[in-house]
């Protein structure tokens, strides 16, 4: 132990005084982290010159070019031909010409899609890359926009479309309301045919025909009857009018009679009213005296002329009464005479009417005689008729059959009506559906959302991994390797193999020395990243700490196994070039490993470097396990560990080191 | 006064078992021999020396002898141990100065010295007390706090040697320790090791440089084409083969390989 810390006193102490040493082990890694800091701000690309030729003044294509000058990544450069293009894309002039197609115009209005070719510069992987994912986003972006027109188009048909079948969604439900009309309409077409029963017809026709002939021989039955009755009228007639002639002079001679008397008797009836009248002045005039006589005997003078006065007086009233009613009497009989002499003008009259009526009966006969010619007729019309029904039965078939199938075909088109509904309905609903969505969705219907997993300050952050890894490389591999070289051609190893032990303390003291000196750069890398660049802290001490210890001290091995077997300081220099390059290039550093072939990823996996990245990158960016890349060095380690020793107890013969 | 060699040879008497015996030793890579079944003992308090051509195998002998190389065959023995059984000591009874600096440039002297006596084991009560020790022998404690990148040649040499000896080792190696030195510096680094070997360290030094090796080894090994060809005290070896310098006797039997 004693020599071991005397190998790392001695080491730090031959740093300490060499100037130059001490200067490059500061400098590099903060020049590495000021380089690659001021470096990789930013990885994406700005104001790249590309060219274009073809149809670039094509709408769509000038929209795609719109797109591109956008996006900042690419500075456009127009040339007429492609030969042209490509010339200044060999001289350097461009990284990327884009060819775009003569029909690339109607092939996008037709919505064929079209293919525009990209001429990339794939010399710089990185640079390609680069290009490829930033025209692509640009060209996705175009797409998109194309396809969103598109969208917005056929939504304008649609839109149409859909206006179209709700008009005929409208025709539809009144062409349906008329069919249902038209049914119903039919139903009592047929519920009427089915009422028509042709056989009550045919019964009615042939009842009617049966009737028409009774009617017919009753009619002549009838005419005989008139005729008779016509002969006896005609006879009856004669006798009336003679009689009616002799009541009438009867009644008139016994009226004329009548009148004279009640003329009579209203004379002498108003002789005796007169009569009266006097006497009751007289009997008025004789009271009045009498009320004013107060002299008795000329009081009964008076009332003895009043006695017989009075009696007088009611006499002549009764006589007036009876004249009253005799005359009366007179009036009714003469009445009643009026009322026979009606009575023989109703006779007249009935008897005129009778003749009328004989008349009409010559009339009724000769109807009669139509009537049965009529009945004649309208038998023959029956039989007629009764073909006509039997026709009409057939028809009336032919129509509840027709109805039927009329009634069926209404059915099924209303069926389809109701169908077409729905179907214009479900056409409504997707359109509206459909045009309700936002066209910049569908156009590019995978929107991704990207989240950072790693929320850091810049992109310096995610170089920091490979900053580390760099320096510690280089750190000890060189001066692994380059300080047991010196050991060598100084000869000190020699005193080391003439004490016991020293050659193996010197070699552990020396990959402790660089462990040490790791810590320092790792330190340094961490300030200056930090200070400059506001690079975030490490997430975990500890894995930095045993990160950097199990990384420097696999590193450290490798520099100083090499420096074993290296003659001189340039051909330890070129030894650690061998081993570094091909792990800076395979140890995540400049490529990322997702991006080689699978024999390369797993010979990265063989490389040191590409754990010791990991190892920071768990640390500095992601916080995970390192676990494995930790074992994974440890393994690494106790096998140069193993090759060390070897060396150390196997190569102590002097021509070694001579 | 006794000189070096007297003194040597005093001490061998006292101590009866060598502080490093190599027998037969040999490497081979890559199916060519390297070290071909070389012997030597060296006693203990005892400064030896190896000396060797260019790719005479001398510094791999070296490698064998810290540890650093594993021997095809033959053995070594330090202080009684085997190679395997003194890297297991907590603190290396061994020191190794290589030839070429092997110290951090970017740490200062002391911090250097620090780490190294971390390394080797050395107690924190005893860490302080030694590093101010070494300072001192190496004439580095007004450096202490300078970076070692900073120092001149010579320091940083013996700053190397600090390094080595921060453990304070019982046994010390010393891999052409004053190559490319300009002489002064030479003459420092002899001081130094004069002094180590006046602290009773046993040392086994590597040059190309007679005038050091006569100066300072009590005996020397000369190995040409992977095999040890000669050994003995440098006056041993001049009158063995009756020449009057040492660099006259290297020539002689050290021929550079091609």
């Amino acid at each position: 132990m004693v020599k071991l810390l005397s190998v790392i006193r001695k080491e730090l102490q031959e740093i300490s005084h060499d100037r130059t040493m001490l200067i490059v082990l500061v400098m590099f890694p903060v020049f590495i982290m000021l380089f690659m800091g001021s470096s990789f701000r930013s990885m994406e690309i700005s104001g790249l010159p590309i060219g274009i030729t073809g149809a670039a003044n094509a709408t769509f294509a000038e929209a795609l070019f719109s797109e591109i000058n956008q996006s900042h990544a690419f500075n456009i450069r127009s040339y007429a031909s492609e030969e042209d293009a490509m010339d200044a894309f060999r001289n350097g002039q461009l990284h990327a010409v884009i060819v775009v197609p003569a029909d690339f115009d109607r092939m996008i209005s037709q919505g064929n899609g079209s293919e525009v070719r990209i001429l990339v510069d794939n010399s710089d992987l990185s640079l390609e890359q680069a290009m490829l994912t930033a025209m692509s986003a640009v060209i996705e972006a175009s797409s998109a926009n194309i396809t969103r027109s598109y969208v917005y188009s056929a939504w304008g048909e649609l839109r149409g479309l859909n206006s179209s079948a709700s008009s005929l969604s409208g025709e539809l439900a009144e062409t349906k309301a008329r069919m249902q009309d038209t049914k119903a309409t039919l139903a009592e077409v047929r519920l009427k045919i089915d009422n028509i029963s042709i056989s009550s017809l045919e019964g009615t026709l042939d009842g009617a025909s049966n009737e028409t002939a009774d009617l017919q021989a009753l009619l002549l039955i009838q005419k005989g009857t008139l005729a008779n009755a016509s002969a006896s009228s005609k006879d009856l007639f004669a006798r009336s009018d003679a009689f009616i002639a002799n009541a009438s002079d009867a009644l008139n001679g016994s009226i004329g009679a009548l009148d004279g008397a009640c003329a009579k008797l209203d004379s002498e009836s108003a002789n005796l009213t007169e009569t009266r009248n006097r006497l009751d002045e007289s009997i008025m005039g004789l009271e009045l005296i009498r009320n004013a006589t107060s002299d008795a005997v000329t009081g009964a003078a008076l009332d003895l002329n009043l006695a017989g006065l009075r009696p007088l007086r009611d006499n002549t009233a009764q006589q007036i009464v009876d004249m009253q009613q005799e005359k009366e009497t007179l009036t009714e009989l003469n009445r009643t005479l009026y009322v026979s002499y009606e009575s023989l003008d109703n006779y007249s009259i009935a008897i005129k009417n009778a003749k009328n009526k004989s008349a009409a009966l010559s009339e009724t006969e000769d109807a009669l005689d139509n009537a049965s010619a009529a009945l004649s007729s309208l038998n023959g019309s029956f039989s007629s008729a009764r073909l006509q029904v039997a026709a009409l039965g057939t028809l009336l078939s032919d129509i509840r059959n027709t109805s039927s199938q009329v009634e069926a075909t209404l059915d099924a088109a209303m069926a389809q009506a109701d169908s077409v509904e729905q179907l214009i309905a479900t056409l409504e609903s997707t359109v509206a559906e459909q045009t309700a969505k936002d066209p910049r969705v569908i156009a590019s219907p995978l929107s991704v959302k990207v989240e950072n997993q790693y929320a850091k300050a810049s992109f310096v952050d995610f170089v920091m991994p490979q900053v580390i890894a760099v320096s510690l490389l280089f750190s000890c591999f060189l001066l692994g390797s380059v300080s047991l070289v010196r050991e060598k051609t100084r000869k000190t190893i020699v005193r080391a193999l003439l004490a016991p032990g020293a050659l193996a303390n010197l070699v552990a003291g020396k990959i402790a020395t660089l462990v040490l000196l790791s810590f320092g750069q790792v330190a340094l890398i961490l300030a200056v990243a930090s200070l400059l660049f506001g690079v975030s802290p490490p997430m975990d001490w500890g894995i930095l700490l045993w990160g950097t210890i199990i990384s420097s001290l696999v590193l450290s091995s490798i520099g100083v196994l090499v420096g074993f077997y290296a003659r001189s300081e340039s051909a330890a220099i070129q030894g650690c070039l061998l081993i570094a390059i091909p792990m800076l290039f395979l140890g995540n550093i400049v490529f990322s490993p997702e991006l080689l072939p699978a024999y390369t990823q797993l010979l990265q996996q063989a490389l040191p470097l590409a754990h010791v990245t990991s190892i920071f990158k768990v640390v500095l960016i992601t916080g995970g396990s390192p676990g494995i890349d930790i074992a994974a060095l440890i393994s690494y380690f106790v096998l140069l560990s193993v090759l060390l020793a070897y060396v150390v107890i196997m190569r102590r013969d002097i021509t070694n080191y001579s | 006064m006794m000189n070096m060699a007297e003194a040597a040879k005093d001490k061998k008497e006292k101590d009866i078992q060598p502080a490093v015996e190599v027998s037969e030793l040999t490497k081979i890579m890559n199916e060519r021999i390297i070290v071909d079944r070389i012997s030597f003992s060296v006693e203990s308090g005892e400064i030896f020396g190896l000396l060797g051509a260019n790719g005479s195998g001398k510094t791999t002998t070296f490698n064998m002898l810290s540890g650093l190389l594993a021997p095809s065959s033959g053995t070594v023995i330090m202080l009684g141990k085997s190679i395997k059984e003194m890297q297991r000591l907590p603190r290396p009874e061994m020191g190794f100065v290589m030839q070429e600096n092997s110290f951090y440039e970017t740490l200062t002297v002391r911090e250097n010295l620090e780490f190294f006596a971390e390394m080797m084991g050395i107690p924190s009560a005893e860490k302080a007390g030694r590093i101010r020790k070494l300072l001192q022998d190496m004439s580095l404690s007004e450096k202490a706090d300078t970076l070692a990148s900073r120092l001149s040649g010579g320091m940083k040499k013996r700053l190397n040697m600090a390094c080595a000896l921060v453990h304070d080792p019982k046994i010390v190696l010393l891999d052409e320790p004053t190559v490319g030195l300009d002489p002064v510096v030479r003459k420092e680094i002899w001081a130094l090791i004069e002094r180590m070997h006046a602290s009773n360290k046993t040392i086994i030094i590597t040059s190309h440089y007679m005038d050091e090796v006569e100066r300072l080894c009590h005996r020397v090994a000369i190995m040409y084409a992977s095999r040890l060809v000669a050994s003995g005290t440098p006056e041993e070896l001049k009158a063995k083969y009756k020449l009057n310098q040492m660099e006259d006797v290297f020539a002689h039997l050290a021929k550079p390989t091609m």
